[in-house]
């Protein structure tokens, strides 16, 4: 027993050398998608910090004392609760994107994650009366981040699942959704291999 | 890795047929570990680990286990393990020990619990724990619920837990329904464990 005892404790001190620390670390920021993900589940190997609340938004988020996720991969999906009722036929539509990408880049920067993952915004149905150009506008707001995220934090990885949850004509698809808003197993499976595939 | 793997594989079957002293052993834990041993005089044995998940080869995790079944008698049976394991790309390593007792004087009210120490290279030193109380109401199928922290994947979770453990010839199998003692339902989780012995 002692000779096992001492083979711990040799594999504990020559492991803390060979083994890279907060390689294995993620960190997710997000809304209540990210709060009713099982993520010890979908990501078993890794240690996991959640920063989520029900409802939040980019205001919420930046009040949020996210410092754990300083240098650390972290994966954000926020953005339904803040642009979730905008048409894309509204009136001064191009401004407000304009302005939420700018507020976006601002609360991601603030993070400080190494690499930052970002989820699109998913397209969304709630209560089944949701307008489809509300999932349009999600789409272009979707592709502005996108480009934005490119230049103004480099490194930084924009993960587009949008279609993925999307059937024709701007609806959702309903297998992937509990309730038009909060993914299904199903579709919590697809977010985490998405994110798995660029771990 | 693999030739690591199939080595501690072929010293698990050695002689496995030439003496009836020696059985072996697979079985999977929460869903997502797959194992294999073998075991002399249902006393001690070794058991090695390996993941199933859906992520890619160099995620995976590897455990070797080392473990002793005792039975004081009185209806007091248990088990001590020692356990070291990786990530196949080194990422992390844990090395734990973990002290199992079952009393099981009666089939109608039996009680276990586990103590499980274990250092993981990014979480440092925890302590798991579980304690539960299980009945056989019928033959083959008993009923069992308790608390625990016990990591089903790295690290600690309080939890609550309920389940079915059907006893069949040289199978146990063990589905359990768990969810966060802080609330959160949605959290809930389903797992399967399983063993079966040759002897």
């Amino acid at each position: 027993m002692k000779r096992l005892l001492l083979s711990f404790l040799f594999v504990i001190a020559f492991g803390s050398c060979a083994f890279e620390e907060g390689e294995d670390e993620l960190c997710f920021v997000g809304d209540s998608i990210t709060y009713l993900w099982d993520l010890e589940y979908y990501f078993p190997n890794y240690i996991v910090s959640k920063h989520a609340v029900s409802g939040a938004g980019l205001k919420q988020m930046d009040s949020w004392d996210v410092s754990d996720c300083k240098g650390r991969t972290t994966i954000l999906l926020i953005g339904t609760n803040d642009i979730g009722y905008w048409k894309s036929t509204a009136d001064g539509i191009e401004h407000l994107r304009e302005e939420y990408k700018d507020r976006f880049i601002k609360s991601a920067k603030r993070i400080e994650a190494s690499p930052l993952i970002v989820l699109s915004i998913l397209p969304r149905n709630a209560w089944g009366e949701q307008d489809p150009a509300v999932n349009e506008n999600i789409e272009i707001q979707n592709e502005i981040l996108k480009r934005a995220l490119k230049t103004e934090i480099p490194g930084s990885r924009f993960v587009d699942v949008f279609d993925m949850f999307l059937d024709s004509g701007f609806e959702i698809r309903e297998d992937l959704f509990k309730d038009g808003l909060h993914p299904n197993d199903e579709g919590y499976e697809i977010l985490s291999q998405k994110i798995q595939g660029v771990l | 890795m693999r030739k690591v793997l199939w080595i501690a594989l072929l010293l698990c079957c050695v002689n496995l047929s030439a003496n009836e002293s020696f059985s072996y052993l697979l079985g999977m834990r929460n869903n997502h570990y797959v194992f294999v041993g073998v075991e002399y005089a249902s006393r001690f044995g070794i058991a090695v680990e390996n993941s199933v998940f859906t992520q890619g080869m160099e995620k995976q995790y590897v455990r070797v286990e080392p473990f002793y079944r005792w039975n004081l008698g009185e209806g007091l049976v248990g088990n001590y393990a020692l356990y070291a394991g990786m990530r196949y790309d080194q990422d992390y390593y844990d090395v734990g020990a973990r002290l199992d007792v079952l009393w099981q004087s009666y089939r109608y009210l039996q009680v276990g619990g586990t103590l499980m120490p274990f250092y993981d290279s990014s979480l440092k030193g925890l302590v798991g724990y579980q304690a539960y109380v299980q009945s056989f109401l019928l033959k083959e199928i008993g009923v069992f619920v308790g608390a625990k922290n016990l990591p089903d994947f790295r690290n600690v979770e309080r939890r609550y837990m309920a389940g079915l453990e059907i006893e069949s010839g040289n199978l146990i199998v063990r589905p359990e329904l768990s969810f966060p003692m802080n609330g959160g339902t949605h959290l809930s989780r389903v797992s399967l464990f399983f063993v079966y012995r040759s002897l």
